[in-house]
C-alpha cells in the first residue's frame, strides 16, 4: 500500500463501512480539487476511485499495456452517432490526469460571458473573477509553465516553424510539469513523475491534510432519502461491499460519462440528466519528413497553433508511442512496413473542434451508452481542420501530407491542393476519423429546474446535499483544453459546501 | 457479472486467436522491410489483455470483424476464397483493397485490426530497440 492510498480495493475482500463529512467519487482533477480544497479546511473526506494507484517508476512503456493499466476500457469505448468515435477516459489514481498531455488553458473569458448572459443567476454564483482566482492557486501548485525549447523535440519546433511560415499566431503549451526531459511519454504516465498530475499534487495535499483516499472501489450508488443524499455504495475490485456514510455532503467527481450513469442507476433521473453532452472532437493529420523528427519523444504536448481558434479549431503536435504512431501511418501490408522502416522521419498534428453537436449517456447492460451527433457544421470544421493541419506541415517542411478523407487525394504536397479541401473534401461525417475529448454538459448547472440537474450552487436542485463537481457541471464546452476549468470551479464547488 | 456481460466477455476460441496472427502478418509484414517480425511468444498475452482490460463491447466486436474478414473476400473478383484460404501475397492484397474501399465499414475495420496489429508488434522489446527513444534531455530540469 502506498502512503498515498489509505485502502486498495484489491485487499478488500469483506464488506466495508466507513464514514466522512463529506464523500467524493472520482480522484481526477475534479475530485481532488474537492477534497484538496474541503481537507485544508478541516473537513472528513473519503476519495473512492475506481481505477489503482501506480507509481511513476511502474507505469508501463508500450502504448498497449498503458493503456489497460490506465485507461478505462483499455480506450475502447465508443460514442456512436453519425461518425462514431473512440472517447478517452484515464481510470487510475489521479484520473485523467495521469495520461492527458499536461496541457493547461485558463477559463476563456468568452465563454464565462455567455454563460452568464444565458443565465443571470448562474454568472452571478461564479463570477469569473472567483474562476481567476482559483486558478491562480492551482497554477501555481502546478508549476503551470510554457514548455521550454530544450524539451519540446523535433515535432513541437517544426510546428513553430510552420505556424511562422504562415504567419498565423502559435505559441508553446502551458503545462503542469517540473522537470520534463521530454520523454513523451505523457500518455503513458510520466515515468519520470514530471508531470505534476493528481496523483503527486492535489491528492498528497488532501491526504496530508486527513483526507482518505480508496482505490480500486466503484460506485454504483448514491444512497439518498427525502432529507437527501447520505452516503454511496459500491464494490470493492476483490468483490466486497463497499458503503461510505456521508453526513455533510456527496460529491459526485466521476466524469461527463460516469457521473450521469451513475446518478440514473441511483434513481435520481429529474432534469436532464445524461443529455445534452458536448465535447471537442478531434482530427489528426500525419506528414512526413525527409529529416528525422523522433515523434515519440519530446514533450508530448508541447506546442499550439493558437490563430485558427476563430475557425472553432485549436491545433496541436501530438506525441504518441510507437504502436500508435504505426497506427497513424498511410497503408498497409508492404506500404505500412516501408514507411515503419523510416517510422522516425513522421509527425502527426491534431485539431480539437469546438463542436456544436450534442448526445445523451446512459446506462447501459455493458457498460454506458453514448450517442453524439456531428452538425453539418462540425464537419466543415473538421474538414478545414484537416486543411490547415496540412498546411502547417507542409509549411513545416513535410514532403507529403496525408489527408485521410475517402474520395481525395490520398497524398498532398502542394498547399493549393490542401486548400482545396475546402471544395472537395466529403461533408459526409463517417469521411472523418475522429477521436473525442473533453466532455462536459451532461448534468449542467443552471438556475432553472426544469432544464438543469445542479443549481449554480454545484448542488443537485431535487436531492440535498448532492454535489456534482466535475465537468458534467459545466453548460457548454470551452473551445480549449478543460483540466484548469474543471479544477476551478471544483475549488468553487468545494467553498459552496464550506459556506 | 451479467448474463449478458459473461457471453459479451467470453476469451477469444483458438482458432480466432490463430487468426489474429495471420491478419497481423499480413497488415506488417516487417520482414520485407529488413525490420524485426512479430514475436509471436507474446501474441497469448496480448489476447488476455484485450480479454481482460477492453469494454465489455469489444470482444463480441473483435469477434464479428475476424468472421467478416474472413469471408469478405469470397464476393471480390480476384480472389474467390476466405482470407485465411488465401496465400500471403494474396492476404496482403486483399487488407491493402480493402483499405481503399470507400464504405465506412470496410474502412474501420482495417483501421481496428491495423491498431491491434500496431500494438502487438510494439510489444516486442527487440522491435523497441530498433528505435531510439532516449529523451530529448539527459538531465532533470529544475522545477520552474
Amino acid at each position: 500500500m502506498s502512503a498515498l492510498v489509505h485502502l486498495d480495493g484489491r485487499e478488500v475482500r469483506a464488506t466495508l463501512r466507513m464514514s466522512a463529512e463529506v464523500v467524493v467519487v472520482g480522484s481526477g482533477p475534479a475530485g481532488a480539487a474537492v477534497a484538496r480544497r474541503l481537507a485544508r479546511d478541516g473537513v472528513r473526506v473519503v476519495v473512492l476511485e475506481e481505477g489503482h494507484h501506480v507509481e511513476p517508476q511502474d507505469f508501463e512503456s508500450t502504448g498497449l499495456r498503458a493503456m489497460a493499466s490506465l485507461y478505462r476500457d483499455m480506450g475502447t469505448s465508443i460514442a456512436f452517432g453519425n461518425s462514431p468515435m473512440p472517447y478517452l477516459q484515464g481510470r487510475a489514481v489521479g484520473g485523467t490526469s495521469v495520461v492527458n498531455g499536461a496541457i493547461c488553458w485558463n477559463f476563456p473569458k468568452p465563454v464565462h460571458d455567455a454563460w452568464a448572459q444565458a443565465d443571470r443567476a448562474l454568472g452571478e454564483a461564479l463570477p469569473f473573477e472567483a474562476i481567476t482566482r482559483a486558478e491562480t492557486e492551482l497554477e501555481a501548485r502546478l508549476g503551470v509553465h510554457p514548455t521550454e525549447e530544450h524539451v519540446a523535440g523535433q515535432k513541437n519546433l517544426l510546428m513553430a516553424r510552420g505556424a511562422d511560415a504562415l504567419g498565423v499566431e502559435h505559441r508553446p503549451i502551458r503545462r503542469n510539469t517540473a522537470g520534463c526531459l521530454g520523454s513523451g511519454r505523457c500518455l503513458q504516465g510520466c515515468p519520470h513523475g514530471a508531470k505534476l498530475s493528481m496523483d503527486l499534487t492535489l491528492l498528497p495535499d488532501a491526504v496530508r491534510d486527513g483526507a482518505q483516499l480508496v482505490s480500486g472501489v466503484t460506485v454504483t450508488h448514491v444512497l439518498s432519502d427525502a432529507r437527501g443524499a447520505y452516503g454511496v455504495r459500491g464494490r470493492s475490485a476483490a468483490g466486497a461491499q463497499v458503503e461510505v456514510r456521508a453526513t455533510r455532503a456527496v460529491v459526485l467527481a466521476a466524469s461527463a460519462i460516469q457521473t450521469p450513469v451513475l446518478l440514473r442507476q441511483s434513481g435520481i433521473s429529474q432534469g436532464p440528466v445524461g443529455d445534452g453532452l458536448m465535447a471537442h472532437p478531434g482530427v489528426s493529420v500525419t506528414g512526413r519528413f525527409d529529416t528525422v523528427v523522433r515523434n515519440f519523444v519530446g514533450a508530448t504536448q508541447g506546442h499550439e497553433v493558437t490563430g485558427f481558434r476563430p475557425e472553432g479549431l485549436k491545433l496541436e503536435a501530438l506525441g504518441f508511442d510507437l504502436s500508435i504512431l504505426t497506427s497513424r501511418l498511410p497503408g498497409v501490408g508492404l506500404e505500412l512496413a516501408r514507411r515503419v522502416a523510416e517510422l522516425d522521419q513522421y509527425a502527426v498534428y491534431g485539431a480539437a473542434i469546438r463542436a456544436e453537436g450534442t448526445g445523451k449517456v446512459r446506462p447501459g447492460p455493458l457498460g454506458p451508452l453514448v450517442r453524439y451527433d456531428l452538425t453539418e457544421e462540425d464537419v466543415r470544421k473538421a474538414r478545414r481542420g484537416v486543411r490547415r493541419l496540412g498546411e502547417v506541415l507542409l509549411a513545416a517542411g513535410a514532403t507529403e501530407v496525408y489527408p485521410g478523407i475517402p474520395g481525395f487525394d490520398s497524398v498532398v504536397r502542394d498547399p493549393r491542393r490542401m486548400a482545396a479541401i475546402d471544395d472537395e473534401g466529403s461533408l459526409d461525417p463517417k469521411a472523418y476519423t475522429m477521436s473525442m475529448t473533453h466532455l462536459f454538459g451532461t448534468a449542467r448547472m443552471g438556475s432553472d429546474r426544469a432544464h438543469c440537474v445542479v443549481g449554480p450552487d454545484f448542488q443537485h436542485h431535487h436531492v440535498d446535499r448532492l454535489y456534482v463537481a466535475d465537468s458534467s457541471v459545466f453548460p457548454s464546452n470551452l473551445g480549449v483544453n478543460p483540466q484548469l476549468p474543471i479544477m476551478a470551479l471544483a475549488h468553487l464547488c468545494a467553498e459552496r459546501i464550506l459556506a | 457479472m451479467s448474463v449478458v456481460e459473461t457471453v459479451a466477455r467470453l476469451p477469444l476460441l483458438p482458432h480466432e486467436r490463430a487468426w489474429l496472427e495471420r491478419i497481423f502478418e499480413a497488415m506488417l509484414p516487417a520482414e520485407t522491410a529488413g525490420l524485426p517480425t512479430f514475436d509471436a511468444s507474446r501474441h497469448a498475452d496480448l489476447c488476455r489483455t484485450l480479454e481482460e482490460a477492453t469494454g465489455a463491447t469489444f470482444l463480441p466486436g473483435l469477434r464479428v470483424m475476424l468472421h467478416a474478414l474472413a469471408v469478405l473476400p469470397l464476393g471480390y473478383a480476384g480472389y474467390r476464397r476466405t482470407f485465411f484460404a488465401l496465400p500471403v501475397d494474396g492476404r496482403r492484397a486483399f487488407l491493402a483493397e480493402l483499405a481503399r474501399e470507400p464504405g465506412y465499414l470496410p474502412r474501420q475495420l482495417v483501421a481496428a485490426l491495423k491498431i491491434l496489429a500496431c500494438f502487438a508488434y510494439f510489444e516486442s522489446p527487440f522491435v523497441r530497440a530498433n528505435f531510439d527513444l532516449r529523451p530529448v534531455t539527459r538531465a532533470p530540469m529544475g522545477r520552474p
